[in-house]
């Protein structure tokens, strides 16, 4: 895996529209297979498993959603796609699947590993806790700006 | 030497960050434990000797061992009130 690629404004989009969790992942989807991160049909694979075991979560200041679907071979690299909303759609909730929650900032992760899979949601999750970053996301004008933040904590050794 | 079941509902995604953290918690308090991880679907067959189940999503337990929501070790939202409820279950 070419390390650059996981993060790129190529898979970033800010302040956008959807009007569901599902629009919201197709438009996600999309540009992960614009750019060659996923066939089509890991897509529809992230909306099933999200009916299954959903991904929102509820952090301090807001709620975010980290839809994906079981490694397959329909993910051809690692990445990871954001999504900031112009308006919060609903997400179930992953603590609690029947239970829906407003989602303002989504991060679709396309990863071929299991054991990749899990270095890397720690290290999101560790962001998600920071409540200062989370803010800092949220409020960040720009791709680049937003790209900068995350790369620069995903990277971060030893964090938790 | 405590056994603690950590599991969750997918795979074993988000299980991994709050077994780590109850790992880290048990460490740090001096506290010899076995943390295992499995899916809540086969949390029933793996009580044997269990001193305290945590899920990363809510669930009515229907076992007599102690249980911690552990959601969160990943938001980090109550994590000083969860980590003190693993505590009393756990420390002699």
């Amino acid at each position: 895996m070419e390390r650059d690629d996981l993060l790129s404004v190529n898979i970033i989009c800010l302040d956008i529209e959807a009007e569901s969790s599902e629009d919201a992942i197709k438009k996600l989807g999309q540009m992960l297979v614009e750019n060659s991160y996923i066939k089509p049909s890991y897509v529809n694979n992230v909306i099933l498993r999200e009916k299954i075991f959903p991904t929102g979560l509820i952090l301090d200041t807001m709620g975010i959603a980290i839809p994906h679907a079981t490694p397959s071979d329909d993910v051809l690299k690692d990445g990871i796609a954001v999504t900031r909303l112009k308006k919060p759609v609903g997400f179930y909730c992953m603590e609690d699947p029947e239970k829906k929650i407003d989602v303002s900032m989504i991060f679709m992760l396309s990863l071929c590993g299991n054991n990749k899979h899990l270095g890397i949601l720690k290290k999101l999750f560790s962001i998600f806790r920071n409540r200062e970053l989370v803010e800092l996301l949220q409020d960040s004008k720009d791709k680049n700006d937003f790209l900068q933040l995350l790369s620069k904590n995903l990277n971060i050794k030893g964090e938790i | 030497m405590k056994k603690i079941i950590v599991a969750c509902g997918g795979a074993v995604a988000t299980s991994t960050v709050a077994a780590d953290a109850i790992r880290e918690l048990c460490a740090r308090e001096g506290i010899a434990a076995e943390v295992v991880q499995t899916r809540i679907i086969e949390i029933e067959n793996s009580l044997d000797g269990v001193d305290l189940v945590v899920t990363t999503m809510k669930i009515t337990p229907d076992f007599d061992v102690p249980y911690v929501n552990g959601m969160p070790f990943l938001t980090g939202i109550n994590k000083e009130a969860t980590e003190k409820k693993i505590l009393s279950y756990i420390k002699d």
